[in-house]
């Protein structure tokens, strides 16, 4: 048995974080939705996911200062940030912190899925 | 009020008239019999005409000379030698003497009558209003040279209510409907506005203020001031016009300062469309097709378009130019319908916003779009203001509250305050402290409230500044 790869969604937009979520599980992923980066940091999925889609502006903690927590965690989990934001500083950070790839709202859904495609190991492949 | 030709005509009248009276006197004092009584009567004829036509100083003369004439005709006749001579020469000269004293009192008169008259007239035509009599109940009317003009119907052409309605538009009949019900109903100052449309396809703008000035139990009759205000009007217009557009490039260019927080409100729902179309054909092309996804993708699909078309049309009337309109709405969901405008606009800046809203579900009179026009530029202005504040500390609070018969509304942020040298010019046109601002946020703002018969004013301290304003709670 194939152990399918985990994957959190952190995005406070109600409809694009349920939207991502049935799109993922249609191509075979776990996923596991969060609303918030506090929410997320709290959860216990913090340990144990393959990858994270998440969002940059959100109320409270932003994408960011969450994947710059988790590192400071000592936890090396692959990041995809999406946002609806044409703000090309988020971006520079993003790459510079190590993000996999830095998706601008409304995205492909083919680009997204071979960002994780290509974040995750080729053999874990769905 | 004077009709020149006339007079002139009269004149000429009066004259051939004198000169056949001045043939009859001649005749008569020729006659021996007839010189008494006749030249008398001869006499007051001349003098009466005298005063209607020449000078008071010239009527004296006449009625001295008139009498001088009857005494030298009675020494000359030699009237003192007959008693009857005597007493009819007395009573001659005690008639022409009263008769010219009466002549002057009533010349005197009617100078003063006809020199008021002449002011009144002058007066009307230098502050263009003329003058409208009329009774309720009557067709006919009476006006002033002026008002005819304003009417442009000839000055001696007798005036009816129907002359009047005749020029009005028919939408506008009701109006002077009513306004002659109220001179039926002896209302003490009836006034109208309305419209003229000339022979000449022209529109007129005209005012009419009324009193009564005439009553008694049969007759009632009115005086009323018109006036031509059609270029106050005209004025009037092209200001009101000349301010929406302004008000309009005004709330274009705040939405510009939007366009990120508008690209990110659409981009949402778009992004939730595409990744729902994509799972649901996933979900379809399974060997066993699962259906309640693909039933529940659809519906997200759904639910995102209507959002998405929901920003759209929210920005289209904001940025759509068109007249103001008042309606009664309510001032809390003006308010909530804003700050979806705003909402990016406040995380993007890391702002906390606390909204306090007024319970009481009040309404107030009022055209949605410029009022939310004024929401969102003082909401940017807060955001503005908080720009050099710790990210963690930066609250927009809006509030809103009933006081009295006002209901107001407040943005208080959290920044370092205003200069108070700089209070009172924050609502000058092209004052600015920001150096790509127009200094036309403000001014605007308070043209607006101003426009819906509210005020707006400003508070600042160290803990930072508050916007506020008060529009009058529409009556239930």
């Amino acid at each position: 048995l194939v152990t399918r790869p985990a994957i959190a969604i952190i995005d406070d937009d109600d409809n694009v974080r349920i939207s991502l979520d049935s799109l993922l599980r249609a191509y075979g992923y776990t996923v596991h939705v969060f609303n918030s980066a506090e929410q997320f940091l709290a959860s216990d999925a913090v340990a144990t996911m393959d990858c994270l889609i998440s969002d940059i502006q959100m109320p409270g903690l932003n994408g960011l200062q969450m994947y710059r927590q988790l590192l400071a965690s000592g936890y090396c989990v692959p990041v995809i940030f999406i946002t609806a934001s044409d703000d090309p500083a988020p971006r520079a950070i993003a790459m510079a912190l190590g993000a996999c790839c830095y998706l601008a709202k409304p995205f492909e859904s083919d680009n997204l899925i071979n960002c994780i495609k290509s974040t995750l190991n080729p053999a874990s492949k769905p | 009020l004077i009709d020149v030709s006339k007079s002139r005509y009269e004149t000429v009248l009066i004259w051939c008239i004198g000169t056949v009276v001045a043939g009859g006197i001649i005749i008569i004092n020729t006659a021996w019999h007839h010189r008494d009584l006749a030249a008398t009567i001869i006499y007051l004829t001349l003098l009466l005409m005298a005063a209607n036509v020449f000078s008071i100083r010239v009527v004296i003369g006449v009625s001295l000379i008139c009498m001088g004439m009857v005494v030298l005709m009675f020494f000359a006749d030699e009237g003192y030698k007959d008693w009857e001579s005597l007493t009819g020469f007395v009573r001659c000269l005690t008639a022409l003497s009263a008769i010219a004293f009466l002549a002057l009192r009533c010349k005197r008169s009617a100078d003063t009558l006809r020199q008021n008259e002449v002011y009144l007239a002058g007066a009307m035509k230098l502050c263009r209003t003329g003058s409208v009599g009329f009774n309720a109940n009557a067709e006919h009317m009476s006006w002033s040279e002026e008002s005819a003009q304003t009417f442009e119907y000839p000055a001696n052409m007798p005036v009816t209510k129907s002359m009047i309605y005749a020029r009005t538009p028919v939408e506008e009949h009701p109006m002077l409907e009513a306004f002659f019900r109220k001179a039926e109903q002896r209302e003490p100052q009836i006034e109208i506005r309305h419209r003229l449309i000339t022979p000449s396809g022209q529109i007129k703008h005209i005012h009419m203020i009324a009193i009564p000035v005439f009553a008694q139990d049969d007759r009632f009759e009115y005086l009323g001031a018109l006036t031509d205000v059609t270029e106050q009007v005209v004025a009037e217009e092209i200001l009101y016009r000349t301010q929406a557009q302004l008000t309009h490039i005004c709330r274009v260019t705040t939405l510009g300062e939007l366009t990120a927080s508008i690209a990110h409100e659409v981009n949402q729902p778009l992004t939730a469309i595409n990744s729902s179309a994509d799972g649901c054909r996933r979900w379809l092309a399974r060997g066993e097709p699962d259906i309640q996804e693909a039933l529940n993708a659809l519906q997200r699909i759904n639910d995102s378009a209507r959002r998405a078309s929901e920003v759209v049309s929210r920005i289209r009337a904001l940025a759509r130019k068109s007249d103001p309109v008042r309606r009664p709405e309510s001032l809390n969901e003006i308010l909530k319908e804003t700050l979806s405008v705003v909402h990016y606009e406040l995380s993007h800046h890391h702002i906390i916003p606390r909204i306090t809203l007024e319970p009481a579900s009040v309404k107030v009179l009022v055209d949605r779009i410029q009022l939310q026009q004024v929401i969102i530029n003082l909401i940017i202005n807060a955001c503005q203001a908080m720009a050099a504040v710790e990210k963690h500390q930066r609250v927009l609070q809006v509030i809103t509250r009933q006081c009295r018969d006002d209901v107001i509304l407040e943005v208080a942020d959290s920044g370092s305050g205003i200069d108070p040298q700089l209070i009172p010019s924050l609502f000058n046109p092209f004052f600015t402290t920001r150096d790509n601002g127009l200094g036309m946020g403000l001014p605007i703002c308070r043209s607006i409230i101003e426009f819906h018969g509210g005020r707006i004013w400003v508070q600042s301290d160290e803990a930072g500044a508050r916007f506020l304003f008060a529009l009058p709670l529409l009556a239930e």
